[in-house]
């Protein structure tokens, strides 16, 4: 297997609203050229500038090229894909 | 390999996850078992709305937020706990976090959320499937908690519901770094 690389935190754009439980946002990423959701404690959310940003993993570049997609491992499966891998555009992605 | 209590302790210890609030630091007390950690019930009691006249189809998008907004959130308090009705299905979440990062240089480890056995005899499931707590995840805990006993079931905050099994991962988790370069399309480069 070639090219294998370490995952490290990055932070992801999202939107957010109320999850079912206190402690829990809904999240909801565009991604593989659609919306995928599934719920998230409130620690892995932070907010610049009124954007929404959730703690995830990826191996992306540090500098990715505009329009490349980045494969990113969220913290559970979403629930239109059953998968916790997504690809989101670069730009939506930055390091932690 | 299942850790056992001395390991779970060792492990909290040396950060390679975490569990908070705290289990303390006798093994040879709850919420310690031999091979697995107790965890206990929250007080938020999550009920879904059964009158909704639609079908759930989870291949459209925005899903999370329709269950958010089609379930009605109890507080529960030891002079108001929850009456699980036979046959009543209820989300509830654990009182403890959990964190099994994969941010560090390993050793990296998951956990499988069982029930109990005491409960278990009341005819009460606490989970379906999908017990797999993955290396990566970090949160409490929500269990899908059904009554298949003979009688009505008595949901108190901060009782003992379940319990964590701790595995260690073999391997670092990875994922291929150059899968994607250079592509603005999932069906890759042509």
């Amino acid at each position: 297997m070639s090219d294998i690389g370490t995952l490290q935190e990055v932070l992801v754009e999202c939107n957010t609203s109320k999850g079912m439980f206190e402690n829990e946002v809904a999240v909801m990423i565009e991604a593989n050229d659609r919306n995928v959701s599934f719920f998230a404690d409130l620690s892995l959310i932070s907010k610049n500038e009124n954007i929404d940003s959730l703690r995830a993993y990826s191996t992306c570049a540090e500098d990715p090229k505009s329009g490349q997609l980045v494969r990113v491992l969220l913290p559970t499966e979403t629930f239109e894909t059953g998968s916790r891998w997504i690809d989101v555009a670069s730009q939506k992605v930055r390091p932690l | 390999m299942i850790l056992s209590n001395i390991e779970i302790l060792n492990c909290l210890e040396a950060g390679h996850f975490k569990i908070d609030p705290s289990p303390g630091a006798d093994p040879g007390k709850s919420p310690f078992n031999t091979s697995a950690i107790d965890l206990h019930l929250s007080n938020q009691i999550i009920v879904p709305k059964t009158d909704q006249p639609v079908s759930v189809d989870l291949s459209e998008g925005g899903i999370a937020k329709y269950l958010a907004n089609n379930s009605d959130a109890h507080s529960i308090t030891d002079h108001q706990p929850y009456q699980l009705s036979r046959h009543e299905f209820v989300l509830a979440n654990t009182v403890e976090r959990v964190s099994f990062s994969l941010s560090n240089d390993g050793p990296f480890f998951a956990a499988r959320v069982e029930g109990r056995s005491s409960l278990a005899r009341c005819g009460i499931l606490v989970h379906f499937t999908a017990p797999v707590i993955h290396a990566g995840f970090e949160g409490t805990i929500t269990l899908e908690i059904t009554n298949l006993g003979f009688a009505t079931f008595t949901l108190r905050p901060g009782m003992a519901i379940c319990q964590l099994v701790i595995e260690e991962v073999k391997g670092k988790p990875m994922m291929a770094s150059s899968q994607f370069q250079g592509q603005s399309s999932p069906a890759g480069n042509i």
